[in-house]
């Protein structure tokens, strides 16, 4: 597709776009679970994201291309005392529910090994997905054993490979993105957990917002390219304005009291582990950077904290309620 | 990948860390497994452990194939040579190294067994594709899983030496500390290494100097005798546990700088040892009372020096049967002071863990499909099956596919073509196959089951709290299918017909929220209940030919509505045995609780050749029994 909806062109659906932002500007928040009836625009937001990522500098020829800055370079890179790079777009790569295991991890690579006779490792979608965005459109779907192996690489960072005949490893660091429909099952619990933040979405229901979207939507479908350009603008501010976030991110002063705040609410909510916790500040400091506020408050925190802890309660397969208290400030202060 | 987060910086999870050193000082314990929730730091603890000594850290991914682990012929030197040489896997390069398992509990049965065998042995036997080698292989291994997933088989629980539930940090303040590193670390992993780096050397130069003391110590007769009493006193099988047991003690008594064992390091190694090889209904083995007057005749040098003891070990120590502490090794004892011990791992998590809940055990009534020699697909827990189409695991490969498998498994078609290269004509490739060296991939996969269940909503199930029971029954076997990842569907009859509530899907959740909506009244329509049921699942058969198909009546069986004839209850065996003919596996529960019983759903569980239960019976003690022949039987087909 040469023009994809503009994601700044999506009407209403707030808290997925603000969900999908955070992650932009932050990777290590751990990924965005849209959970949503048919036909509201998620696989649109997530493709959407395409327009919205930056130009970097990666190693020339690194087949998983490895930004010198970050700390995760593969092997080969990591060797290298001095790097050529080049620049890179980063993309939405999508792994698609039928996926086999050997184009997920990467196989043994069948030209070189019939002509040569050499062992070489054809990479999979993993290595493309390193400094990515790993998008899986029906996520629940996707096959049990495929789970693991996407479970494996999303906890290290790291895709290891032990499989006909090749014994490699690469890092394999991917913002994971997974859209699905809760009609059709749900997702393991280990797999929930690893992602950051939660977003259940629904149809809008105010009728101005349904009619704009139907506006736009017949638009974009008669000249897309028309319509694309008559966004740029909003596409282009949307861009810089990630962008100034990310520098700014690791300058958020966070209080100390935030900590404490943080802690509170994992304690108070009884989540599992730790992974909630620590999700949480990070999404609060990561909103904080995106308005522009120099310092983590509680309001920011109280904003993510359903995206954040709606998944991670405890509760048994079939609570249906979702637990979250109506008034966080109180939760807060007791 | 090159930067870890520091061992010592991880806030807590003392006992993880104790078994985890515990290891490093003495490897012949065996391992450890670490049980808990997600988000506890689990793997980034174990992943941490490199920096503390010489040994690596070798990851064991899921997706692994046999091969890899066992090691095969190296292919690249067969090929430019024409010799055939071992090349070394997993096993190999795990010697002398921590084999790490993130998720053990999902790994594959095949690699396990291997696994087993190799801990077992502590060498790697290698006889496939026309090679024959052996080599050491003695490795920690060191698993981390999450309960929720599925359990481990006993028989590999009891390969790992120790056991640590981890939960999560309940202290605010300590949690907050948690969240101040990691976005320490985060922000800047460079400088937040260096400032730990201290602690981690002095770490490692701590472990190293228990290392000495520990291949020094003996373990003498006290201690061996007081380790097979604890080992006794819990009911573990076989003799593993109370060597397993004397060393790890061995070790805390090194980590403590002691050259000597003392009843407090078998205490607090007990907390490790036992918790996994407790049997059932042997009490718990925490605190394990040593056995006080036997050993007081043994323990002749009992003369009671324990002035260097911790304080809060005084009321035992008297009654002490080791050796007392006489000589205390270089005078550093200050330094070294022997940690608090640890706590007592008694948490739900860890009982529920040890001790099949009741909820489980239900469950279990299910027929589980044997393991079988149809071909299916699809993906689900209820049992392993040789898939014959592209998905699944590549787990091994064949020679002999089957008609309509194309699915090359190249590495090993490689590997038999191999050796000949030398022998062959070459055009441009350099290796030239020929149809004899082709090899297929063999998947496994797991099938879940298609549940279908039949519910009387009619009004005699309202009396006498039959319809409570029946939703309460329902609801276990539900949760069982959440776990195995069955597809689920709910048909209920009452009044005038059928109806079925929830075509079937993937979603638990929605056909628990159906029966909790469900509600009763009017005549039982059985036939008719049976008969939709039996189209459900047809329809879903004629999608899917390879499901494997499972029906659960829910009635107390007093049909009064018919639905082809007169007779509804000539009706309902009719519909019954639909399901007789089609093989269809079916599992009657009966709710009929009355005095004068008609013994209808008896019947109909006759007509369909289904399992029967009273639902009575699903409770209590009588269910127990039931069950443990029934998981036992599920443990050897799974």
């Amino acid at each position: 597709m040469d023009h994809p909806y503009p994601f700044t062109a999506i009407v209403g659906q707030e808290q997925m776009k603000l969900a999908l932002i955070l992650n932009l500007i932050n990777p290590a928040l751990g990924g965005v679970l849209i959970r949503g009836e048919k036909g509201t625009a998620k696989s649109t937001a997530v493709r959407g994201l395409t327009e919205l990522l930056e130009q970097v500098e990666v190693v020339e020829g690194c087949l998983f291309h490895c930004r010198p800055d970050s700390g995760a370079l593969c092997e080969e890179c990591a060797q290298k005392t001095q790097w050529k790079t080049v620049v890179y777009t980063r993309r939405v790569v999508e792994l698609p529910v039928s996926s086999t295991e050997d184009r997920v991890v990467g196989s043994l690579n069948m030209e070189q090994a019939i002509k040569k006779g050499e062992k070489v490792f054809e990479p999979g979608l993993l290595a493309r997905a390193n400094g990515n965005i790993l998008y899986v459109d029906e996520i629940n779907l996707l096959d049990d054993h495929i789970v693991d192996v996407l479970l494996d690489s999303v906890a290290m960072g790291v895709n290891t490979v032990e499989r006909e005949g090749v014994s490699y490893s690469h890092p394999a660091r991917f913002v994971l993105v997974g859209t699905m429909n809760p009609e059709e099952g749900d997702l393991r619990p280990q797999l929930l957990d690893r992602f950051g933040l939660v977003v259940e979405i629904r149809g809008e229901q105010d009728i101005s917002l349904r009619s704009e979207l139907i506006r736009r939507r017949v638009d974009y479908e008669k000249d897309p390219a028309d319509f694309c350009r008559r966004w740029e603008r909003e596409q282009r501010e949307l861009k810089e304005k990630v962008r100034a976030a990310q520098a700014r991110l690791n300058a958020v002063n966070i209080p100390d009291k935030l900590y404490w705040d943080a802690a509170k609410v994992g304690v108070a909510l009884q989540v599992d582990g730790h992974r909630a916790d620590i999700t949480l500040l990070k999404a609060a400091c990561t909103l904080a950077a995106f308005e522009d506020a120099g310092e983590a408050r509680r309001d920011h925190l109280i904003r993510v904290a359903p995206m954040v802890l709606g998944h991670r309660m405890r509760r048994l397969p079939f609570d249906t309620a979702d637990g979250l208290p109506q008034d966080w400030e109180r939760v807060l202060d007791e | 990948m090159n930067e870890r987060y520091p061992f010592s910086a991880v806030v807590g999870q003392e006992q993880v860390k104790r078994a985890l050193i515990y290891n490093l000082i003495e490897p012949r314990i065996g391992g450890v497994v670490l049980c808990g929730e997600k988000g506890t730091a689990k793997s980034t603890i174990v992943r941490a452990l490199a920096e503390l000594t010489e040994q690596k850290v070798i990851d064991l991914p899921l997706s692994v194939t046999e091969d890899m682990l066992v090691g095969s012929i190296d292919f690249e030197r067969a090929v430019r040579e024409g010799v055939r040489t071992f090349s070394g896997g997993l096993l190999e390069r795990a010697d002398g190294n921590i084999l790490y398992v993130d998720e053990v509990n999902l790994l594959p049965d095949g690699v396990v067994n291997t696994l087993i065998c190799a801990a077992a042995s502590g060498r790697n036997l290698v006889e496939r594709e026309g090679i024959s080698f052996r080599h050491d292989s003695r490795f920690v291994l060191v698993g981390s899983m999450n309960p929720e997933e599925g359990r481990l088989r006993p028989q590999f629980l009891d390969r790992f030496g120790l056991y640590v539930s981890v939960a999560g940090e309940p202290d605010v303040e300590r949690r907050a500390e948690i969240i101040r590193r990691r976005m320490a670390y985060e922000r800047d992993p460079a400088a937040f290494r260096a400032q730990w780096e201290g602690e981690s050397a002095a770490l490692s130069k701590r472990i190293a100097r228990a290392k000495e003391l520990a291949a020094q110590m003996e373990l003498d007769e006290p201690v061996r005798r007081l380790s097979a009493q604890y080992a006794a006193q819990a009911g573990a099988e076989g003799n593993r546990c109370e060597l397993v047991l004397a060393r790890t003690a061995a070790a805390a008594a090194a980590w403590a700088g002691r050259a000597h064992i003392t009843t407090e390091d078998l205490k607090e190694a007990a907390l490790y040892v036992l918790p996994h090889r407790r049997r059932e209904d042997a009490p718990p083995p925490q605190p394990p009372t040593p056995p006080q007057k036997q050993e007081k005749q043994d323990g002749p040098e009992d003369n009671g020096s324990q002035e260097k003891q911790p304080p809060q070990n005084g009321a035992q120590t008297a009654k002490d049967p080791m050796p007392p502490m006489k000589e205390q090794p270089g005078n550093d004892g200050e330094e070294l002071a022997p940690p608090p011990p640890a706590e007592v791992p008694q948490g739900p998590a860890d009982e529920e863990w040890l001790v099949e809940g009741e909820q489980f055990a239900l469950l279990s009534l299910l027929p589980v499909p044997p393991r079988d020699r149809m071909l299916r697909c699809g993906s689900g827990r209820r049992s392993r099956t040789k898939s014959g189409s592209n998905k699944g695991r590549y787990a091994s490969f064949t020679a002999y596919p089957l008609p309509h498998q194309r699915d090359l498994a190249l590495d090993a078609t490689l590997r038999a073509a191999a050796p000949y290269q030398s022998v062959r004509d070459h055009s441009e490739c350099a290796v030239a196959l020929t149809d004899q060296d082709l090899r297929f991939k063999v998947r496994e996969d797991h099938t879940g089951a298609t549940v279908v269940f039949c519910v009387d909503a009619s009004g005699s199930m309202g009396a006498g709290k039959r319809m409570k029971a029946a939703k309460e029954a329902i609801l276990s076997l539900l949760l069982d299918s959440y776990q195995k990842r069955d597809r689920v569907g709910l048909v209920a009859f009452r009044g005038e017909g059928a109806k079925t509530l929830l075509d079937i899907t993937a979603s638990v959740d929605l056909a628990e929220k159906q029966l909790q909506q469900l509600p009763t009244g009017g005549r039982t329509p059985l036939a008719a209940g049976l008969y939709q049921s039996w189209q459900l699942l047809k329809a879903r058969k004629r999608k899917d030919p390879e499901l494997l198909p499972l029906l659960v009546v829910v009635t107390d069986g007093r049909a009064n509505r018919p639905m082809w004839t007169d007779d509804p209850v000539a009706d309902a065996m009719k519909a019954a045995a639909l399901f007789r003919q089609e093989k269809v596996r079916a599992v009657v529960i009966d709710t009929e609780r009355d005095f004068i019983s008609l013994h209808i759903a008896e019947q109909t569980a006759q007509a369909m050749e289904a399992d029967y239960y009273k639902v009575d019976e699903l409770k209590g003690e009588q269910l127990r029994s039931i069950v443990k022949g029934r998981t036992a039987w599920m443990g050897q087909e799974n």
